[in-house]
């Protein structure tokens, strides 16, 4: 039997490739380093930064089931003012005439609710577009209102305003926090990234030594600690599993990005910063599986046994997963209108233990089986060939496949 | 089964053969038991189960028109999957679609390829995914209408019924106007597939019986 060590080094080996490339990087950087530029020459004065999965260094190659997918990477391009200097629609009115205007941005120009998708020609055969957030510094007084509802007061400061269509052209402020957002994150990984740093960054520069001079260059947003790589990898699982629960609404149902970040950095913080990927991940399943029982017990009972457990709560039968930046967004909204959504995310959970850490036990061969409905036999097959298992099994054929019939 | 004796005790050996941890564990005159364990090794939709089930077979020799029967002894299947009967059997699917499939020459071997190690599929796909990958019947009485509204390619009750009727009751003439109500001939509309209830007695049969039961169990209502 190949030993378990070796397994989770293979399945980390799958996730690695759904990274984005040191070239993809340096590519998305110029992008936006030059789109900020193109601003202010137009008199546009703005920080453009990453904000999701690229902030955090936890992309995730979408559409997992398609290995030509594009990247789709998301900025937040925050004006110099504040809210109070510029109402929501001039602000949205006046980036959209800046990118207009170009001969560059002008004619891939795609808009949207919050933002303007820009996207570009395929670099070395790989889609790549950008999500551009216009946004503006939020107002004090709003400033000061969060920092008293907030449980990480000191994030506050970076909120930021940003306009959302309510209606056809109609535009009003919404308020959020993506730097106060990673700063939390960055935080809580930091332990993680310091433990065994120099090995992984001496590796990262060994296999891309035509990229950068130095091990100093590489920019740390390459590097994935056990905790980044632990969300990549339930990221990853999640796009492989949603996509099979049925086409129509896979992505209503599907747990967002934001959600694992969130609950898998909290979750971590009361780990070991030297916990390996493997261990690291049983422990945020393991804890969330916890935070399930509040399907059938009452929230009363579950915070007296489970009182260090508050990532996710549910007073009042009201599910809550407070975005750690910004107190006025739950981001299980959604799962208070659509009761499908937790019940699904704890069943996922489920499957993600039996999928990745259970299967440690199995034989090679069962292991293989568990890996390719985990994710993607194609996948899978390409990357380890026939290391665990020459077999294949036999197709069902669906055309004339038979229905169980429903005992009374 | 409608098969004689020998026949059927040749399709057990190689249904041993194809499941060599199955074995025999009672024989008689009307009935052999098979018990032990099936190694499904399969694949459809982007998933695949590779496990091995407990069951118990029992494989009626008369010649009458019984269908095998399979129990799960392993304690696999959840207790509240839907898709059992109360005394422990898997309900594969309707009795007409099995029957009408042996009548076709379904023999053991592809009665486990074709039913059974998609059942256990189905059960483990809906498990993980919480649907089922080829749908379900409906019970009791819809369930025998769904069947045959596969088998006439029909989505309507009423339709499906006026076909039913005509194909239990009715001599085939293929220049007969449907009875789906098109308006177009049998042979160019529903015709292909109530032709073979026509050419062989045993499915008529099945029509037969199965048209009876519904008018039987529909009249309780009225």
């Amino acid at each position: 039997m190949i030993s378990v060590f070796e397994r989770q080094t293979d399945i980390l080996k799958l996730i690695s490739q759904l990274d984005i490339s040191p070239t993809m990087y340096k590519n998305a950087e110029e992008k936006y380093k030059s789109l900020a530029a193109f601003l202010e020459k137009n008199g546009i004065l703005a920080d453009i930064y990453p904000q999701g999965s690229f902030a955090f260094g936890t992309v995730v190659r979408p559409s997992a089931n398609d290995p030509n997918a594009n990247y789709d990477l998301d900025f937040i391009c925050q004006l110099r003012i504040t809210r109070d200097d510029i109402a929501p629609s001039k602000l949205r009115q006046d980036i959209e005439d800046a990118l207009l205007s170009s001969n560059v941005y002008g004619g891939k120009l795609i808009k949207c609710g919050e933002c303007f998708t820009i996207e570009y020609a395929d670099i070395s055969g790989i889609g790549f577009s950008i999500d551009i957030v216009p946004a503006v510094d939020e107002s004090q007084h709003i400033k000061n209102e969060l920092f008293k509802l907030s449980n990480n007061p000191l994030l506050i400061d970076t909120s930021i305003a940003i306009p959302r269509e309510n209606g056809k052209r109609n535009y009003n402020w919404i308020t959020n926090n993506p730097r106060g957002f990673k700063k939390w994150f960055d935080d809580i990984n930091k332990p993680f990234l310091d433990y065994n740093r120099d090995e992984r960054r001496a590796m990262i520069f060994e296999n891309n030594q035509t990229l950068f001079n130095s091990v100093d260059d590489i920019p740390s947003v390459l590097e994935h600690s056990a905790l980044q790589r632990v969300i990549q990898i339930l990221k990853y699982h999640r796009d492989m599993y949603y996509k099979n629960l049925s086409v129509e609404n896979h992505d209503e149902l599907k747990p967002i990005s934001a959600i694992i970040n969130t609950l898998a950095a909290e979750i971590a913080q009361n780990a070991s910063p030297a916990s390996d990927v493997f261990t690291l991940l049983a422990y945020v399943l393991n804890t969330l599986d916890i935070y399930g029982m509040q399907q059938t017990i009452s929230f009363e009972e579950f915070r007296q046994n489970h009182s260090t457990c508050t990532a996710i709560t549910r007073e009042n039968g009201k599910w809550l997963i407070q975005n750690p930046a910004n107190p006025q967004d739950n981001l299980a909204d959604k799962w208070n209108s659509n009761a499908n959504i937790p019940k699904m995310f704890f069943k996922w959970v489920t499957i993600c233990h039996k999928d990745l850490i259970e299967s440690m036990k199995l034989s090679d061969h069962q292991f293989y089986t568990e890996m390719s409905n985990a994710f993607g036999e194609e996948n899978v097959r390409s990357n380890w060939g026939s290391k665990y298992t020459t077999s294949s099994p036999k197709p069902i054929n669906t055309s004339v496949v038979s229905k169980p019939y429903r005992a009374l | 089964m409608n098969l004689d004796k020998n026949e059927i005790r040749e399709q057990v050996k190689q249904l041993l053969s194809t499941y060599p941890k199955l074995n025999i564990v009672k024989s008689d005159n009307s009935t052999i038991h098979l018990a032990g364990s099936i190694y499904v090794y399969r694949n459809a939709l982007n998933y695949t189960v590779q496990k091995n089930y407990m069951v118990e077979i029992t494989i009626p020799i008369s010649e009458s028109n019984t269908l095998p029967k399979i129990r799960e002894t392993g304690n696999v299947i959840s207790d509240n999957y839907p898709h059992r009967y109360q005394n422990g059997e898997l309900c594969l699917e309707t009795e007409t679609s099995m029957r009408l499939r042996f009548i076709d020459g379904l023999d053991l071997v592809a009665w486990m390829d074709e039913y059974v190690e998609p059942y256990f599929f189905s059960y483990e796909y809906y498990t993980r995914f919480g649907k089922y990958p080829f749908g379900e019947r409906p019970h009791y009485l819809d369930g025998i209408i769904n069947t045959y509204q596969d088998i006439f390619h029909t989505t309507d009750f009423i339709e499906t019924s006026k076909l039913l009727i005509y194909a239990a009751e009715s001599v085939y003439r293929g220049h007969a106007t449907c009875p789906c109500g098109s308006g177009v001939k049998l042979r160019n509309c529903h015709g292909k597939y109530i032709l073979p209830f026509a050419l062989d007695k045993r499915k008529r049969n099945i029509a037969i019986s199965d048209l009876n039961f519904i008018r039987k169990e529909i009249s309780k209502y009225e």
